[in-house]
């Protein structure tokens, strides 16, 4: 996956949800750990009473002979590994018989019952065994102690929390892979609506989202955002027919009025300067709507079937040749720094449009006698192509401003031009995916932008170029 | 649409001593081939009714059809010299009409009109089987020099080797050009360009057709840079010269003729 895991918010909400899962099973895990083993020990004290109980009246009925001979009898019965205790001392707690040396020490509680440490000697190490007795005082002072290791408590104990932990453990982990699982999934649908929603900001407006037909949630959202991508569409293809007819019909009246003008002026011979003028002002009411409308539709439509192999440096030469002489009114001088063969797949006209553009803005910015530069760098799998002015520059913060259309710098009010040269520089860029840069040139400004090499371009070298100029 | 003559105004002026004029209609220069059967099949009538009245003032016959259907029909009955074409039109579309006409081995040149001004559709209309492309709104001169230069194009035959326009000679093979036997020499694009002018001698040739022709490039330009290369070009073959030969058509471009 591209992205990290993490940043996914499905993953997030889904580890969200087995921390407390995993918390509230623990507690419930706790509930039970406690209760079982709770009901396990009143067990242990039941049987404990139990027994004091069968003792104390054996006691009443044979006496301490009897008694001492029943507890003789049942710790003779008991398998080895049993592990009941018994011990009857007198009431300074003298060994009468038992199979435990001495009273433990240990405090009572109130019901009788005494917690204290075994050691077993039979074993060595000697292991230490928690256990519980009961005491119970006879009635001529003797003291009687039934007591049971909790050895099998403690195992079973000990079986529990390995269970509870295992099993704690293995949900946490197969929620976890489950849950990478379903965030797969789920990124997978999320990217295919990301993918769609990137093809259509990139101009490809009849792109829909795909759906699966099962219906789910996923396929209903799809449904909505298809459809109000259709309306979108429809609205956008209204829009796009309005302006064009707007463009149609003033463009229309325009052309017949720079006519009439022209006509006019022809039947005044060449005496009138004004009419001159005025057809002057209508061409260049025509020319800025024709850009605006050649920007607005290189935009919108983001059409790429005319793009073709380009041979990018034949272009840059093309450029350069044709405004050399413009230059050179100037006293200006263009000089390719750096022009390696190198081929883009694009538009040639709107790349030659664009470059015109650059150059045409650095032989007017340029003072005389000033000096631009004309690159076009390789590097790896990219190809820069920009003209370095020796002109004023822009302030950093215009940069983005000078792209905007109609923009122009408070300096260059008093050239000539539109303001939308750089605007439509900026639209052929976004149509071949790319931006354009401006950067300081110390003095001047540098524009430039980047596009990829075509990978086509190897088969494309050993073709012959037809725009070699010939030689006269 | 070349506003901005007004920053290299002083050299175009300096150099263009001989200005004619070729504004409207009435001052037409007549080219000397020509009075042409021309088809416009147009559903704008003010449009059509415009452009039938500036070519048949330069003496030219016109025929109208308003929809794609008697268009076609027109075009396939009669022998016209050019047709033009509006690319949107009720019934069948413009560029339907020219395939069609194609394909019933109707090779009239025919120069398409179109409101939509995109490199693509323009390419899309030469495909069909258009021989220009014109974007609406346009300069009445600069569809009258597309018309006379795609009328004579039939006429014209492209194997000849050396071009003459009064003492000016160009040899295609050699690429040689001399002027009253003085040997000139040029760049390779002034050549191209004089070849272009000389091939179409005695006709108005538009900024437009010469940046289309010459470079190969169809774009706006922002300055009138093409001024700028036909005044070398001027300084070239007309400087040393009493009879000029390289004339600017105000409001059009530029003709070439003894």
């Amino acid at each position: 996956m591209a992205r990290p895991l993490l940043r996914s918010s499905t993953f997030r909400l889904t580890l969200l949800y087995i921390c407390l899962f995993s918390t509230s099973v623990s507690i419930l895990f706790g509930f039970f750990y406690w209760s079982t083993l709770g009901f396990l020990s009143v067990q242990v004290d039941e049987a404990l009473d139990i027994e004091v109980k069968g003792l104390e009246e054996r006691y009443e009925v044979d006496g301490l002979n009897g008694l001492s001979r029943l507890i003789q009898e049942r710790i003779k019965e008991q398998p080895p590994s049993a592990s009941t205790i018994y011990l009857l001392t007198n009431s300074g707690y003298n060994r009468i018989v038992g199979n435990l040396n001495r009273w433990p020490s240990g405090q009572k509680d109130d019901a009788g019952f005494i917690d204290f440490v075994l050691e077993d000697t039979r074993f060595s190490p000697s292991p230490v065994i928690p256990a519980r007795g009961r005491e119970f005082e006879l009635s001529s002072g003797y003291r009687l102690l039934v007591a049971r290791g909790n050895k099998d408590l403690q195992s079973f104990r000990k079986r529990i929390v390995w269970t509870l932990g295992w099993g704690l453990g293995i949900m946490v982990l197969l929620s976890l892979i489950g849950s990478i699982l379903m965030n797969r999934g789920m990124l997978k649908r999320i990217d295919s609506i990301t993918a769609t929603s990137e093809s259509i900001v990139s101009g490809k407006l009849s792109q829909r989202i795909p759906t699966r037909g099962t219906g789910d949630d996923f396929d209903r959202l799809a449904e909505h955002l298809n459809h109000m991508l259709d309306q979108l569409e429809s609205s956008l293809e209204n829009v796009r027919r309005i302006s064009d007819n707007i463009a149609h019909d003033l463009k229309t009246p325009l052309t017949r009025l720079r006519n009439r003008l022209e006509t006019l002026h022809s039947k005044h011979f060449d005496s009138n300067e004004d009419l001159e003028l005025a057809t002057r002002e209508a061409d260049g009411l025509l020319a800025t709507f024709n850009a605006l409308l050649r920007i607005a539709r290189i935009e919108t439509d983001a059409k790429t079937e005319g793009f073709d192999l380009v041979n990018l440096s034949a272009v840059l030469d093309d450029v350069v040749e044709l405004y050399e002489p413009l230059a050179e009114e100037k006293n200006q001088s263009i000089i390719i720094t750096e022009n390696k063969q190198s081929y883009v797949f694009g538009d040639q006209h709107l790349l030659f449009q664009a470059i015109a553009n650059l150059l045409d803005n650095a032989v007017k910015y340029t003072p005389v006698d000033g000096e631009i530069r004309a690159f076009l760098k390789l590097d790896n799998q990219n190809v820069t192509i920009g003209i370095s002015d020796s002109g004023p520059g822009i302030p950093e913060n215009l940069r983005d401003k000078v792209l905007q259309r109609f923009y122009r710098l408070d300096s260059s009010r008093n050239q000539v031009g539109n303001g939308l040269g750089l605007s439509m520089v900026a639209a052929v860029c976004k149509l071949h995916s790319t931006q354009l840069c401006l950067t300081d040139a110390h003095p001047g400004l540098t524009i430039s932008f980047t596009l990829p090499l075509s990978p086509m371009a190897l088969g494309a070298k050993t073709e012959t170029d037809n725009r070699t100029p010939v030689t006269p | 649409m070349y506003t901005h003559r007004n920053s290299i105004s002083s050299t175009v002026a300096q150099s263009s001593e001989v200005t004619v004029s070729y504004i409207g209609r009435s001052q037409i220069p007549k080219p000397e081939a020509t009075t042409m059967r021309i088809l416009i099949i147009e559903d704008d009538q003010d449009t059509a009714e415009h452009i039938r009245r500036g070519l048949e003032e330069c003496g030219n016959s016109v025929d109208h059809a308003n929809n794609g259907v008697d268009g076609l029909a027109m075009a396939q009955s009669e022998d016209y010299g050019v047709i033009v074409v509006d690319r949107m039109l009720p019934g069948l579309e413009g560029l339907e009409v020219i395939r069609k006409l194609r394909e019933t081995e109707n090779h009239t040149p025919a120069l398409i009109l179109s409101a939509l001004g995109d490199v693509d559709d323009r390419v899309k209309g030469l495909k069909a089987g258009g021989d220009d492309y014109l974007t609406k709104p346009f300069a009445f001169a600069e569809l009258q020099a597309r018309i006379e230069a795609l009328g004579r194009r039939t006429e014209q035959d492209g194997t000849i080797t050396e071009i003459e326009v009064g003492d000016l000679r160009l040899n295609r093979l050699t690429r040689e050009v001399r002027r009253a036997d003085k040997k000139i020499n040029l760049q390779p694009r002034e050549y191209r360009l004089l070849e272009y002018l000389m091939r179409n001698s005695g006709q108005v040739i538009t900024r437009t057709m010469l940046l289309e022709n010459v470079w190969d490039y169809h774009f706006d330009p922002q300055t009138n840079i093409i001024d700028v290369h036909v005044s070398r070009l001027r300084g070239k073959i007309d400087k040393d010269f009493d009879t000029p030969l390289l004339h600017t058509v105000r409001g059009a471009g530029y003709m070439l003729k003894p």
